[in-house]
């Protein structure tokens, strides 16, 4: 029995951490609707700039305290909202999400950029002071930590319900136009509750650094646990995010103290959280539609098919070249891009043309590889094979949250994510514990494939065969029922469409899409491991793709290559490793609120150029054929008379 | 308006903190410790232990003097150092056995060709360590090791008139720019020396394929070690568990080891290995009675002290790096629970373990296989730190950088005996046959040709910040014991 108390109370603890932070999550999305991934690396930052004044500079720790909690961190979170999230809770979730992992990545790049890696330790407050209960001694932080927690919890609950102010942020998410007209200010308190959020990041931050120490990603990790405990209170009740963080960290405490330490539930300790917000997510009720709103983009131009195949046989054409003239070592770099490539093509489809968001891309690329590396079938029947089990995992994934709406269905994929990591790869059955296994090259037909050079050539055959099969999709009835779920849900629901399973079958082909590439992947390397398909390698994969063009074949191209090239650049200038991930996260905050990315500014260049030298370029060319419709926009039936060639001074006006 | 106003008010407020840290980055964190009346933070730098029981700095023979060769460049395919012979630098000079080959018997040069990695006046070794990555710099050490060795040997001998280049390359902590390294090493490099990685065993296979030499500091996975051409002068068998320290405490603390626990990070080979020291400790004489791995986003670890107090554990070794451990220790603490004995591998053996655990680190033990580093009565520990010096001044020796320095060493006395006979496969040969390396003194023997774990090792303990060997001897040695 005292055990059991003495677990108890050391699982407050935990749940106390969690609460803090969750509050500040709920807050945010519930008076702006966006769900803030960078909330712990914002908590991060702000511990790291209590550091800096506190111990670096040597300011008391009040005056340190108050910089932080009352002036940085509103004050970050003010312009975050002015400038950043303004605006994205009536996005597409795929937007907003995208945004905010773009910080998420940006903030962890900041400070490995302002506060280089070296150790650095913050105290804990009332280091000598605590209380014995029972067996258990409780040190005063805990007790400060456990009760500001509550007091928070309190303070948000009463600020929510009890105050004009939180009246009119409540309302400002319901209906900010109508908030307008009773005079209200949506921005102000969109503002207010940021600054309010951020605080609160700040705090849990500096409570918790004296514990788990001073680093980039511990409390970013921990706070992804708390997402548990806000979903709870779907992210609207703190109450119930209170008690969800509360029976969280005892859930984690039991966990330790009655679970087996050796055979094969041992693992499940590492997972508790990932398998909490699993199962609140499922037990979630029905999402209702939001109607009134389209939430449509514009896309990128599609190209036409005799286009996209041209182009297909000019990237084949390059790659053989290359792969005629490169090293063995960046032929690998080469394959890697492929890779990376292809799986971003899995995100055009499920994120460009399906608005969902997949925060564990990578994962499924594992399953692939893993299939491939198990069957043991180095040919196309293997890899086929190994392309259809990613299909069905990704099924599965989907399967249990085809009630629900994108964000709920992007946090099951992180779930998943961290219990493929912790639970599946690294089991004795999968890639074991730091093992890997070992994958043979693919034969074609017979013909295996042994040089690099020709591997990676088949890797990018199959990287625009993937594509070209995607457009053909994107030009039929499918995509044109995939932009319309994407663009209004609401209406493709009042026209009798069952999105449900149109959706599980999409998650499905985009899983399997990425499980061919993992399998691919497996042979380029011979030997592969869990390492390599960590879900935190698809934070930054996401990025790319949408910072390239998440909406065009041409962005995933450039993201394949762009993701390829991230580690490289950060490895010859590792002055700059900090700064490169942070232009890449703040990158993607710029550029996410438009998912056609730099491929659509390529595509936008490419036709100025057109019009400021095509008619002389043409001019000087002999015979030309008329130039073929570009954009889907663009396409026209087939004139019954012949076009009549116009002046360039003239089309130049249209 | 207003919001515009307030938008830039909030600019400025946040430009004056800016501004705050901007001026304190001026000042040295020492002199705002002391004027806080802080404590001076005292990581510095200073490798664990600090000076010599004489009070002279260990490893401090030579003068600062230019860096040879450029600096670590830690990109995939940087060129690398030199060691430019002409500028040695001050670093000391070693004779005898430390002399830059040895006592090494120089094979005759007659009939030695130029192959890959060698031409008329270099020869090229690789080496390819984690320097970027998630935690940047974490196996720096061992390229810098093996750049002071080369900018060592260049000042002062050659191998048949040629001296020694180094292409540095960056695994980055991932075995697929292992992988991309290895190819590279294989195109450019006539061997790879004191390549340091955590995911190893991407390159194995390249390594192998070409027939690569393959001298590491030492190997983390099995594929590197079931490699036919890689070796390590650390050389580890996992399954194979030192039989030395748990007969130590054995005998010291008989009654505690009846009641201990393993306890490990539950990442990586941390897992393994745990698994094979709880089944070596049991056959060895003691009584595991807990056995626990902890996450690496664990935070609060309470209730595992809180198990071990239960369990009446009196004995608690763990596996893990040494920041876990300090959160290990403040737990422990906090929770008043003082085992016998807390034992770790040379993890902690660390300067910043020692600042950040303070008090709590006290009378914990560490358990070595080599020589403590302000050990200056072993030459080749004086050589090593000199020469560390002079590549990068203020580098903190380490067990990877040591054992760097050790395959350096291993590579130039094989080589130079072949002489004219060398060739990839010839120095493969050569290193199949290596028992009983030391480099020279600076650790215990290493079976480098057989790949066996060793059986030696010496005990240190933690007393007021500064670490004492409490073993008795050199090393001890013991049996060899089956982790399976």
């Amino acid at each position: 029995m005292s055990s059991l108390l003495s677990f108890t109370i050391l699982g407050l603890f935990t749940g106390a951490a969690y609460a803090i932070a969750a509050s500040g999550l709920v807050l945010t999305y519930t008076t702006t609707r966006v769900f803030n991934i960078a909330h712990g690396a914002f908590g991060m930052v702000m511990a790291f700039t209590f550091w800096d004044f506190s111990q670096r500079q040597g300011m008391p720790t009040w005056l340190a305290l108050f910089l932080v909690l009352g002036v940085v961190a509103p004050g970050t979170g003010y312009l975050v909202q002015r400038f950043v999230t303004r605006g994205l809770g009536e996005g597409p979730v795929s937007v907003s999400l995208v945004v905010t992992v773009g910080l998420f990545v940006g903030l962890i790049g900041l400070a490995q950029y302002i506060w280089p890696p070296e150790p650095r330790t913050v105290p804990p407050f009332l280091p000598d002071k605590g209380l014995e209960i029972g067996d258990t001694y409780v040190t005063a932080h805990q007790i400060i930590t456990i009760a500001l927690s509550m007091v928070v919890a309190g303070l948000l609950y009463l600020l929510l319900n009890r105050t004009r102010i939180g009246t009119a942020m409540r309302a400002s998410v319901d209906n900010p136009v109508l908030l307008r007209l009773f005079g209200g200010n949506p921005d102000r308190v969109a503002s207010l509750s940021w600054a309010i959020g951020i605080s609160l990041a700040a705090l849990a931050g500096i409570l918790l650094t004296p514990v788990i120490g001073l680093s980039y990603y511990d409390l970013t990790l921990l706070v992804i646990n708390a997402y548990a405990a806000a979903m709870l209170g779907r992210l609207k009740s703190l109450p119930l995010t209170f008690v969800g963080a509360m029976g969280l960290g005892i859930l984690q405490s039991f966990a330790v103290a009655y679970l087996p330490s050796q055979g094969s539930l041992a693992g499940l300790r590492a997972v508790v959280p990932a398998l909490f917000l699993f199962v609140v997510i499922i037990a979630m009720p029905q999402a209702q539609l939001r109607i009134g709103q389209v939430k449509g983009i514009v896309s990128a131009p599609l190209p036409s098919f005799s286009k996209s195949i041209g182009w297909g046989a000019a990237l084949l054409v390059l790659v053989a070249l290359l792969a005629s003239g490169m090293s063995d070592a960046n032929l690998l770099l080469v394959g890697t891009a492929a890779t990376y490539a292809m799986v971003m093509l899995s995100l055009v489809l499920l994120t460009g043309y399906g608005g969902h968001v997949s925060l564990a891309q990578f994962t499924f690329a594992g399953v692939g590889a893993l299939a491939y590396a198990k069957l043991d079938e180095p040919n196309l029947y293997g890899l086929l094979l190994s392309a259809l089990i990613a299909a069905g995992v990704g099924a599965l994934v989907a399967l249990p949250v085809l009630r629900l709406t994108g964000l709920y269905l992007a946090l099951s994929t992180l779930a998943f994510g961290v219990l493929m990591d912790k639970m599946v790869f690294q089991a004795d059955y999968a890639f074991g514990f730091n093992g890997t296994l070992h994958a043979e090259r693919l034969s074609i037909l017979g013909h295996s494939i042994t040089s690099n050079g020709s591997y990676v050539v088949v890797m990018a055959a199959f990287f625009v065969l993937m594509a070209l099969a995607l457009l053909l999709l994107r030009r039929g009835v499918l995509g044109r029922l995939l932009i319309a779920m994407r663009d209004s849900p609401a209406a493709c629901g009042t026209l009798g469409l069952d999105m449900r399973w149109f959706r599980v079958a999409l998650f499905g082909l985009s899983a399997g899409m990425a499980g061919l590439a993992g399998g691919l992947f497996a042979g380029l390397r011979g030997t592969i491991g869990a390492a390599d398909f960590q879900l935190f390698n698809s934070l930054p994969l996401l990025l790319l793709a949408v910072v390239c063009g998440v909406t065009s074949v041409t962005g995933a191209a450039m993201g394949g290559i762009g993701l390829m090239l991230l580690p490289v650049l950060q490895s010859s200038h590792p002055e700059f490793a900090g700064l490169i991930f942070a232009i890449l996260g703040f990158g993607a905050v710029a550029l996410g609120r438009d998912p056609n990315g730099l491929a659509n500014l390529l595509f936008g260049l490419g036709r100025r150029l057109d019009r400021r030298f095509g008619d002389r370029v043409r001019s000087v060319v002999p015979v030309l054929p008329l130039p073929q419709p570009r954009t889907e926009d663009d396409v026209l039936a087939e004139p019954d008379v012949p076009l009549k060639e116009v002046p360039a001074h003239v089309s130049s006006r249209g | 308006m207003s919001t515009s106003r307030s938008a830039v008010l909030t600019v400025a407020v946040l430009a004056l903190c800016a501004a705050l840290a901007a001026c304190g980055s001026q000042l040295d964190p020492e002199t705002v410790a002391q004027a806080s009346g802080g404590s001076g933070g005292g990581a510095g730098g200073a490798v664990a232990g600090g000076t010599n029981p004489d009070g002279s700095v260990a490893g401090g023979g030579g003068a600062t003097g230019s860096t040879d060769g450029s600096t670590t460049g830690g990109s995939t395919g940087s060129s690398g150092s030199t060691g430019d012979p002409a500028s040695g630098g001050g670093g000391q000079q070693g004779t005898g056995e430390n002399a830059a080959t040895g006592t090494t018997k120089a094979g005759s040069c007659a009939g030695f060709k130029n192959q890959t990695g060698i031409t008329d006046k270099t020869i090229t070794i690789a080496n390819a360590s984690d320097i970027s990555g998630p935690v940047p710099g974490i196996f720096e050490s061992a390229q810098e090791a093996t750049r002071a060795y080369v900018a060592y040997f260049n000042s002062t001998s050659d191998i048949c008139g040629r001296k020694l280049d180094v292409e540095l390359l960056d695994t980055r902590a991932d075995a697929g720019a292992d992988q991309q390294a290895y190819t590279k090493a294989c195109d450019d490099a006539f061997a790879a020396v004191g390549s340091m990685s955590a995911f190893d065993s991407g390159g194995a296979s390249a390594a192998q394929s070409c027939g690569l030499p393959d001298i590491r500091s030492t190997t983390t996975t099995t594929e590197r070690r079931d490699c036919s051409t890689c070796f390590a002068a650390q050389a580890v068998n996992p399954g194979e568990v030192n039989g030395s320290m748990p007969r130590y405490f054995l005998q010291k603390y008989k009654d505690a080891t009846q009641h201990a626990a393993v306890i490990y990070i539950n990442a990586g080979a941390a897992v393994g290995n745990a698994a094979a020291f709880r089944n070596a400790y049991n056959s060895a004489g003691w009584k595991v009675d807990y056995f626990q791995g902890i996450d690496v986003s664990e935070f609060n670890y309470a209730p595992y002290v809180q198990q071990m107090k239960d369990k009446g554990i009196k004995l608690v070794t763990y596996t893990g790096p040494y920041q876990d451990t300090v959160k290990l220790l403040d737990a422990m603490k906090q929770q008043g629970f003082e085992p016998d004995a807390f034992v770790q591998d040379s993890t902690i053996y660390d300067a910043n373990f020692v600042d950040q655990a303070g008090d709590n680190g006290n009378g914990v033990y560490a358990w070595s296989s080599t020589k403590m580093f302000d050990d200056t009565s072993v030459k080749e520990m004086a050589l090593y730190r000199s020469w560390l010096n002079q590549v990068k001044p203020g580098a903190v020796p380490n067990y990877y950088g040591l054992y760097a320095w050790s395959a350096a060493r291993l590579f130039v006395e094989q080589a130079t005996a072949l002489g004219g006979k060398l060739t990839r496969a010839s120095l493969v040969s050569a290193l199949k046959g290596v028992k009983n390396w030391t480099g020279n003194g600076l650790h215990v023997p290493q079976q480098v040709g057989s790949k066996t774990t060793s059986n030696c090792g010496s005990v240190l303990q933690l007393d007021d910040g500064k670490w004492s060997q409490v073993s008795p001897g050199n090393f001890m040695c013991g049996p060899l014991l089956n982790g399976n």
